[in-house]
């Protein structure tokens, strides 16, 4: 295989974990969601970089090739029959779309933010529209901008990549940044330290949330909560700050080599995540990310989030909880196998995922360089882990189904390890400092859907990496994916 | 191993003398130019001296280096060589050494001189070497494919080399080849057919098995030179996996009968998709080979493969042993049967660790491994009691396999080897051969030990040449070559200290065996008999000129100098379909050879040799799309070309002298009759009519026009090359793409239009940047792969236009103009109207004026370019004042008429046109550039509001 960039120096942590092979069970079980490829127009090369659904069913799709194509009949009872036209070209890298009220479109270029009009209403866009260009490009191909999101205020929110390698028209300010652009399309930088930060958005309640990759200065890939001032580690674009459009304190000089909970406890603006994501067995490279917002239309995980990975090929879920201010929570494998890594995500107005993938040539999991897929599903609950939430003296763990108790009672059927990562300029961080957790006692809810570890040893800016081994629904069915890893930030008091 | 022997009662004079008008006196009899070849070949001028000025006519081959020769051979052979030269190897140059002396001090003699020799790097070493039988058949291929059998005599029938070894071996046993019949002679041997060139291919190889092993016979492969510096035996180019494969098929006669204790493992090789397996048990190996370790090594290539490697592991000490094992994609370690490593999967480079107890001594090991498709990585390390992290050494695996024995070697006993140092001084065997080691040369000198050849003229030619002399060779001439060589002593008073070129080239071309492949003056070639051998690579249908290794007739005036020293000296070449190679022989042997065919081969006369030629057309003639169509037949830049697989057009103008291009192109027949290079003008008719009107002259001027520019040259439309598949073509419509631009900016759109003018707008900086003509443009470095390249159009034309802007706002209309863009120079981006397949519209503002600028493609008077239009909009009436434009183009400005310009930029040459809106006359008092005040108008649907419309053409 070809290593993502952002795995050119460490791959995985060799030395540490060996992890047990994984159970084909998580493999080989029945998908509770139905997968489908959907068919692309010949001879084209749709490397789909964004998505957004308009006019109700249709979808857009944009290509890191610059074009955008509308799709009609991807929610139709034979997707397969869907049909596909263009209706933009010469855009650079757009990698994100924003459907407006007025029926015009955001995009976001590298070097602008753009609006996309109608004119004359016959379904192909007319004109471009600089909303914003007040940040600068050095050329460098790593200079992505992702977004973008509208907030509760009405500005819109983007996040930029840093540059890696040669920047042949000069290195520019605000790379690494969450920039908001007002009503005004003026720019605002929010938040610094980003690396490659190729997920942005919203949540139900309002909060503001990006993905991370993993790399240097990013131990392992995250989610993280995006507040205006917050730092979030990556020091190539902190230069930026002493510019006086920064209107917050600066982040400071980034200490290197210090464990993540020492590090936000060194650095009074270091934003620590929401969730990481282990190495490998979460995905490498998360991007784009939606809330289950269909009402139970595509299963037992509404209000969870779903993450696409560009390595990986799957798709992974979060379920998130706000601890002291913090909000935090687990992340738990969803659905692999993919055709092709996946960088954006969006929800059908049936209630199913459409899933735009490219590998951007850095070669993925799957079989496919680019795609687009659609997962809907088939009604069939499967036995998980429905939410792994903390507790001041443990976790209570919610299922999707009624299990079997006989398993779940017993103290040693549950395995909890706990690590956290390192903050340095090393590519990526190895699980350090680990612990073994020590279960005291299981007790079962009455519905015998959840029950409530005690846990002896947690540590607050650990992963909790929870795998239980004996677990079995009341029809005696093993768990899908027996592992959940959620990064206790904050201990409940 | 390639001796010269034509000794056949062959016509010298003919082989060697051919057509070419020689001096009187080399136009002897046969025996005289026999004589004289003898006479080089055998060395003679090494004891008997000669005049200075004969010393490089009659100059011998360097006769094999033995400082390491003990390395190489066994000392039992050598003894009996010495004894038998002839007999061993009957075309060889050895003389019988030992025949003077008596019948016990000969076995005496030979034993020392055996002893002496191995002592030198040796004695040969005897370990066992693990083969395949995947190694012996690729050396079988690779013996009767590269060239050898062009000297060497084949080892087996073509048509037995599509069985495989073990069931061609099976055919042969059940019907025996009839016993070469020494009556039946050579029909083509006859004179005035092949010219009598016809060498006998010498070398009888199966006599290897008791000479040699298969490491020393690896190395002498690769570096034959080194060994034997006279290019007699030239440098095949091979791999050292080739080397080995062929060294281990010459040898396989000394394959053990029963499975012997080999080093490594044996490895099964598997194709296919393992993805989905859980281990490889099951699937069925392809073929079999063998690995020093666990590694992938170049056992095999691409993707989707599988590898099994089985055999013994052998642990230095018992306890507790670490096992890592990292692959790309899956991997898994079984010992004694179990399954204790498991890396399975697709995936990246991911190492996998267990520990476990061993006990000391063998156990079973296996190791699978599985690629799909990407990055391969396969290692297996260890660590334990007393070893820390390695790499699993070779030294620890063993299996049971295909094992090669070498000769029996021992070391000699000092004693012997000391009286064999001296003996190898007294024989004189040290005028011949170098030792690399300090020998008492007191008793004789080998040098001049003979008397002067000069001497020996009219002598009754006893002495070595019978065995008649107690002490030297002798040589065992039969009575015709005794006859020529005395014929040739006997003229030696008068021999030339030179012979003429072609002559000396001709000669040199036997002695080193060239003429066994090249014709040249009517002799040599392929012979009939080994023409099956010489194939073509698969897909390569070029006919015999695929195969066969090319004519020199007039290779002089074919290539350039350069290429020909690069081919012969350097092996440059530029046939990769052909499975033969062309063998290096030595710069010090056949260095002097390529000035010699330019000096004797004149060059080829061209039509216009000073007219430039069209290279845009040339490109276009290359390719399929209204051209010639040479991409069908010919590669270029090493893509593939659509069909057969003939020379590299990128090649072609560093090789090829342009008199011989074009004459080839004329009329492919003449210049070599069996070509199949297609006829492109058939009775003066180009195969291209429309381009340069069919006029053949202009056609072959603009193909070597763009061939001059080698793999630099543009494309050639039609062919598939990687770069193709992003090649936009505005053939519906315009098309666009946003685009790294090199000395522009990170925010350009390319615009290409179906009318083959072109442009890039610079989007940052709302400027025109580039225009262009041809070719549009190749979007392959920003949409592969990571991309983000800076891109440059790919067309031809190319004007760059100034880094400046073409609005300002000015204090006074003949102010400096701003150095400032875009945003510093007071630009405001606002974005563009696009419409898919349209020209887009460019939108900004200066202050507060609006501007839209277009460019539409025009024609007018056969020159293309563009009507570039702006479109202005004040918000009030002050907003535009002051408001100036400057169009300048760059370069020397010249005016043609009234409201016509002429710029120079570079080469091109640009007309400036203008048209609405303008003043004929621009503003004075800014010497050499055009300038203009914008007058704003009221705007006819709101006077409220004013504006402005002006619009010039650009042709070039």
């Amino acid at each position: 295989m070809i290593c993502l960039l952002w795995s050119l120096a460490l791959l995985g942590n060799p030395q540490l974990l060996v992890g047990p092979p994984v159970p084909t069970s998580e493999i080989q079980a029945d998908e509770p969601w139905l997968l489908e490829t959907l068919p692309l127009p010949e001879g084209e090369v749709l490397e789909i970089s964004a998505l957004a659904i308009w006019h109700t069913d249709r979808v857009l799709a944009a290509t890191r090739r610059g074009e955008i194509w509308e799709v009609e009949g991807v929610f139709d009872k034979n997707a397969l029959d869907c049909s596909w036209r263009k209706v933009m070209e010469g855009l650079q890298e757009p990698l994100g779309l924003l459907v407006q009220k007025d029926g015009s479109v955001l995009v976001i270029q590298r070097g602008e933010l753009s609006r996309l009009v109608d004119e004359n209403g016959d379904g192909v866009f007319d004109s471009v529209e600089t909303i914003c260009d007040e940040w600068l490009v050095g050329g460098n191909y790593h200079e992505y901008n992702f977004g973008p999101v509208r907030d509760r205020d009405g500005d819109l929110w983007l996040t930029t990549n840093r540059a890696f390698g040669s920047q042949p028209f000069g290195a520019p300010k605000w790379r690494g940044f969450a920039l908001r652009i007002d009503a005004d399309g003026h720019m605002h930088p929010e938040c610094s330290g980003l690396r490659s930060p190729a997920g942005v958005g919203i949540a139900p309640w309002g909060d503001l949330f990006y993905t991370d990759n993993q790399g240097e200065w990013v131990g392992a890939s995250k989610l993280s909560q995006l507040i205006p001032g917050a730092f979030y580690g990556h020091p190539f674009g902190v230069a930026s700050c002493d510019d006086p459009l920064w209107p917050y304190p600066h982040p400071g000089e980034t200490p290197n080599r210090v464990l993540m909970p020492e590090a936000a406890k060194m650095l009074p603006h270091f934003q620590m995540p929401a969730v990481w994501f282990p190495y490998d067995e979460m995905g490498r490279s998360p991007a784009g990310f939606v809330f289950d917002q269909t009402g139970g239309r595509f299963g037992p995980y509404e209000g969870q989030m779903f993450v696409v990975d560009q390595f990986s090929a799957e798709v992974m879920r979060v379920f998130l909880e706000q601890v002291d201010g913090h909000w935090q929570g687990a992340c738990f494998p969803f659905r692999k196998g993919l055709s092709c890594g996946a960088i954006r995500v969006c929800w059908g107005p049936d209630g199913s995922m459409l899933i735009g993938e490219t590998d951007r040539g850095w070669a993925s999991r799957g079989s496919e360089r680019f795609g687009l897929e659609r997962l809907s599903w088939t009604g069939v609950v499967p036995f998980e882990m429905q939410q792994v939430s903390a507790l001041s003296d443990g976790f209570h763990v919610r299922f999707t189904r009624a299990f079997d108790p006989a398993g779940a009672a017993d103290t040693e059927s549950w395995t909890i390890d706990s690590y956290t990562y390192m903050l340095h300029s090393d590519y990526g961080s190895p699980e350090v400092d680990l612990a073994k957790c020590e279960v005291l006692g299981v007790t079962l809810d009455a519905d015998h859907m959840g029950l409530r570890l005690k846990v002896d040893g947690l540590r607050e800016g650990y992963v909790h990496e929870i795998r239980p081994s004996r677990m079995r629904s009341s029809e005696g069915v093993a768990l899908q994916h027996p592992r959940a890893y959620y990064t206790l930030v904050r201990i409940p008091r | 191993m390639m001796g010269v022997g034509f000794w056949k009662s062959s016509p010298w004079a003919v082989l060697l003398l051919g057509s070419a008008v020689v001096p009187a006196q080399d136009q002897g009899a046969d025996g005289f130019v026999m004589g004289e070849e003898l006479l080089v070949q055998s060395a003679c001028i090494n004891c008997h001296e000669v005049t200075p000025a004969l010393q490089g006519r009659l100059q011998a081959a360097t006769a094999p280096d033995l400082s390491r020769v003990g390395a190489r051979l066994s000392p039992s052979w050598m003894n009996k060589f010495l004894h038998n030269p002839r007999g061993l190897r009957p075309h060889g140059n050895m003389p019988n050494m030992l025949a003077g002396l008596s019948a016990e001090e000969r076995d005496q003699a030979g034993l020392e001189l055996a002893g002496f020799l191995s002592s030198l790097g040796g004695p040969l070493a005897q370990e066992v070497h693990a083969t395949s039988q995947r190694s012996i058949e690729s050396g079988r291929q690779l013996f009767h494919s590269v060239g050898c059998v062009a000297c060497h005599r084949p080892l087996e029938d073509f048509l037995d080399l599509e069985l495989s070894l073990e069931d061609a071996d099976e055919v042969r046993r059940a019907e025996p080849e009839p016993a070469d019949d020494p009556s039946q002679t050579d029909p083509l041997a006859v004179p005035g057919i092949l010219g009598g060139m016809l060498a006998p291919r010498n070398l009888d190889l199966p006599a290897l098995v008791p000479m040699t092993s298969v490491t020393p016979l690896m190395e002498f492969l690769l570096d034959p030179l080194s060994v034997r510096p006279s290019g007699l035996m030239p440098d095949m180019g091979l791999t050292r996996s080739e080397a080995e494969d062929i060294a281990v098929y010459l040898l396989r006669g000394q394959l053990a009968q029963e499975p012997v204790p080999s080093p490594g493992l044996a490895v099964d090789v598997l194709k296919g998709n393992f993805s989905k397996f859980k281990d490889l048990s099951e699937p069925m190996a392809e073929s079999q080979a063998w690995a020093s370790k666990v590694a992938i090594g170049n056992l095999v290539s691409g993707d989707y493969f599988g590898l099994r490697f089985q055999g013994s592991l052998e642990i230095p000490a018992a306890g507790e042993w670490t096992f890592h094992l990292r692959s790309d994609d899956g991997s898994q370690l079984w010992i004694d049967g179990r399954s204790v490593l498991n890396n399975w999967g697709v995936h990246g480079a991911i190492t996998k660790q267990a520990s476990f107890v061993l006990s000391e001594g063998s156990h079973q090991i296996e190791v699978h491994y599985f690629e799909q498709g990407g990055g391969v990585a396969l290692k297996l390390e260890w660590e334990g009691p007393g070893v820390s992290l390695e790499e699993v050494p070779a030294s620890a695996f063993s299996h049971l396999g295909f094992g090669l024995r070498p000769p029996l070697a021992e070391a000699a006993e000092p004693e012997l080897v000391a009286r064999g140092s001296k003996r190898f001084v007294s024989l004189g065997c040290g005028a011949c051969h170098t030792t690399g080691t300090e020998l008492d040369q007191s008793p004789l000198v080998g040098q001049g030990v003979g008397p002067p050849l000069a001497s020996l003229a009219g002598s009754s030619g006893s002495g070595c040449l019978t065995g008649g002399a107690a002490r030297g060779p002798r040589w065992s001439f039969d009575i015709e070559k005794h006859g020529a060589l005395k014929e040739f002593l006997d003229e030696l008073g008068s021999l030339k200290p030179e012979l003429a070129p072609e002559q000396r080239l001709a000669r040199s071309m036997t002695r080193l065996g060239c003429v066994h492949c090249h014709r040249r003056a009517g002799r040599g070639g392929v012979h009939p008999w080994d023409r099956d051998y010489f194939q073509a690579r698969e897909g390569a249908d070029l006919g015999d000129e695929g195969r066969l290794p090319p004519s020199l007739d007039g290779v002089g005036g074919k290539l350039k100098l350069e290429a020909l020293q690069g081919v012969m000296t350097r092996g440059e070449g530029v046939r990769p379909y052909m499975t033969t190679r062309m063998p290096q022989f030595g710069e010090q042997n056949i260095g002097w050879m390529a000035e010699a065919f330019a000096a004797l081969d004149p060059d080829l006369p061209r039509s216009q040799a000073g007219a430039e030629g069209h290279l845009i057309l040339g490109v276009q003639l290359l390719g399929t799309e209204d051209g010639l169509g040479c991409i069908q037949c010919h590669d270029f830049a090493g893509y593939p070309s659509l069909g057969i697989r003939a020379v590299d057009l990128g090649s072609m103008g560093a090789r090829i002298k342009p008199g011989w291009f074009e004459a080839l192109l004329r009329d492919p027949r003449r210049v070599n009759m069996n070509t199949r290079m297609a006829e492109l003008f058939v009775d003066g008719k180009s195969l291209a009519p429309d381009v340069l009107e069919g006029d053949p002259a202009a056609q072959i001027r603009a193909v070597w026009q763009a061939l001059s520019l080698g793999d630099g040259m543009p494309t050639p439309p039609g062919l598939n090359t990687p770069d193709s598949a992003f090649e936009l073509r505005p053939s519906q419509g315009v098309v666009t793409c946003g685009v790294f631009m090199r000395d522009m900016s990170p925010r350009t759109l390319v615009v290409g239009f179906p009318d083959f003018v072109h442009y890039a707008f610079d989007m940052q900086n709302s400027r025109l940047g580039r225009i262009w003509q041809g070719r549009f443009f190749n979007a392959r470095g920003t949409w592969e792969g990571r991309a983000g390249s800076l891109e440059m159009p790919t067309g031809s034309k190319l004007i760059e236009l100034p880094m400046r802007t073409v609005f300002a706002q000015l204090d006074t209309p003949d102010a400096p103009w701003p150095e400032t863009l875009g945003r510093e120079a007071g630009i405001e981006v606002l974005g563009r109207q696009q419409t898919l397949g349209a020209a887009p519209v460019f939108r900004y503002r200066i202050g507060g004026v609006r501007v839209e600028e277009t460019l539409q493609p025009v024609q007018r008077k056969g020159r293309r370019g563009f009507v570039r239009s702006w479109t202005l909009e004040a918000e009030s009436a002050d907003a535009g004042r002051g408001l100036i434009l400057r169009p300048m183009p760059g370069g020397e400005l010249s005016a043609l008429a009234s409201g016509h310009w002429q710029a120079e930029i570079g080469s091109q040459l640009l007309e400036i046109h203008l048209g609405q809106g303008f003043a004929q006359v621009p503003l004075t008092g800014v010497e050499g550039e055009l300038r203009w005040p914008v007058v704003f108008q009221p705007l006819e649907d709101d006077p409220e509001r004013f504006g402005a419309t002006l619009s010039m053409e650009l042709l070039w």
